[in-house]
């Protein structure tokens, strides 16, 4: 897990804080931060610290945000993953809105006063699948499949689903049944 | 040089789509010799007006090319205008020879003021600053909400953008609180004499409304002047913030005008040609009890 204070981008875009604004200033700081993702090692998850960050408006949260994990779950930054932590409630307001009236299929961790949770696009039965991983920290098919009644290739999709958006990590595990997934949150 | 007179109805203290009436007076003025709008009537005035009436005057100034004249301001207007630095902000665009003493300027102090004056708006740095400038009054304002707080500046920053992103000229906005008991209402006004929304989206787009109004429509739902992809965020969210506040917008460009709120959108197609987009802004923040 690598760390990246977002207020860093202050004296990179040469602004006085708190807020990230402008859709020209989020293009400016987009490289930067895709530059940070790129860098970390496969398998890892890149924490984007909101602290000191009183607002991060639309078009800014356009620019980098959702194009940072529009470029996630179309597998262009390999497995990586991205988590949002501690925005504030503003800023939340504004990345969901901003995937709404994009019309974007993506969907973004936060971590929120110690507590994960998805904003944006996600159906409602992989969202029950990501509540189940969350609440017992690590899942496989089967033990979703058996727990929510469904057959093990729907149980599967559903994970593998979840894990192609960058969602879910997973981890392989050969057992005398064979091989599974173990799936889990990425930080 | 001929000089020419007009009365200014009193209508600078009423809601945005009243004040088409001053628009309406300015629609019909020539280009020869000098302007005097005489305000002998107007018994208040409200941000969204204050804003419309220097863009009045910087349309006659660039019609006629002589600073506007402003009369029989009684002496609340006058403080008024002088508190929001009116005459200041424009000083070649618009005076006034009405006599006024200085002992009766409104306070300044951000403890007791409720206005943040006139700011011009020409490139993103000065976003940035009326940001800055607006958190301080807000957090005097609003004391206890740091999530209305940062509504309004995400309200500032995508207003205000579209003037430097997409108008091709300057433009200007002002903040104000109006307290209403339960709650308090911030007024953000701002106003450009640029392409105006009809033109912009045109430029990318062609024509792809019958009417001004339908542009503005089409903005709000998110049809960007921007030739990529991305874009068309910022009406949308504006829209979103203002009415789930309780509050509404009001957007008014060239010949037509829309009234967002909670309850669906007014649009008027009906108005007098005047250059540019005015928007008036009312974001509602409940006060804690």
């Amino acid at each position: 897990m690598k760390r990246f204070e977002l207020t860093r981008l202050f004296a990179q875009l040469g602004i006085a804080g708190p807020d990230l604004l402008l859709r020209g200033y989020g293009q400016r700081a987009f490289p930067m931060l895709e530059h940070i993702l790129k860098e970390i090692p496969p398998g890892q998850a890149l924490v984007l610290d909101f602290a000191g960050i009183s607002v991060m408006d639309t078009s800014f949260a356009d620019e980098t945000v959702l194009e940072l994990a529009l470029g996630l779950s179309q597998g262009k930054y390999g497995d990586r993953w991205m988590v949002l932590e501690e925005p504030s409630p503003a800023t939340i307001d504004n990345l969901e809105g901003t995937i709404a009236r994009r019309k974007a299929k993506v969907a973004l961790l936060i971590r929120r006063e110690g507590q994960m949770r998805l904003i944006g696009h996600v159906e409602p039965n992989l969202m029950e699948a990501w509540q189940l991983v969350c609440e017992q920290t690590s899942l496989t098919a089967r033990e979703l499949a058996d727990q929510i009644g469904l057959e093990i290739n729907t149980a599967s999709t559903r994970l593998r689903k979840l894990y192609d958006a960058r969602l879910l990590a997973r981890r392989e595990e050969i057992t005398f049944e064979g091989r599974q997934h173990i799936y889990m949150l990425p930080i | 040089m001929s000089e020419l007179s007009i009365a200014v109805p009193d209508v600078l203290g009423d809601v945005p789509d009243a004040v088409e009436r001053l628009f309406a007076v300015i629609h019909t003025l020539s280009s020869d010799g000098q302007i005097t709008l005489d305000l002998t009537l107007v018994n208040w005035i409200r941000p969204y007006a204050a804003v419309s009436l220097l863009q009045a005057c910087r349309y006659l100034k660039q019609l006629t090319r002589y600073p506007v004249h402003l009369t029989g301001l009684q002496s609340n207007i006058h403080a008024y205008l002088r508190r929001i630095d009116f005459f200041q902000r424009e000083a070649e665009v618009v005076y006034t020879s009405v006599p006024f003493n200085s002992a009766d300027d409104l306070a300044r102090s951000t403890s007791s003021s409720n206005v943040l004056e006139l700011f011009p708006i020409r490139i993103h740095e000065d976003i940035y600053e009326v940001a800055t400038r607006a958190r301080h009054i807000l957090a005097y304002w609003l004391s206890s909400s740091s999530y209305d707080i940062d509504n309004i500046v995400t309200l500032l920053s995508e207003a205000c953008s579209n003037i430097v992103d997409h108008s091709g000229d300057a433009g200007i906005v002002i903040i104000q609180k109006y307290d209403r008991g339960y709650y308090v209402d911030i007024n953000l006004a701002i106003g450009d004499l640029g392409m105006g929304i009809r033109r912009s989206l045109m430029v990318v787009h062609g024509a792809v409304s019958d009417t001004c109004a339908g542009y503005i429509e089409l903005a709000l739902a998110g049809l960007s002047a921007r030739s990529g992809e991305r874009g068309g965020q910022g009406l949308g969210a504006i829209r979103r913030i203002a009415t789930e506040s309780g509050g509404c917008l009001y957007i008014r460009s060239e010949m037509g005008s829309v009234l967002a709120e909670a309850s669906g959108i007014v649009t008027r197609d009906d108005l007098c040609f005047f250059p540019g987009t005015q928007i008036a802004i009312t974001f509602r923040s409940k006060r804690a009890i």
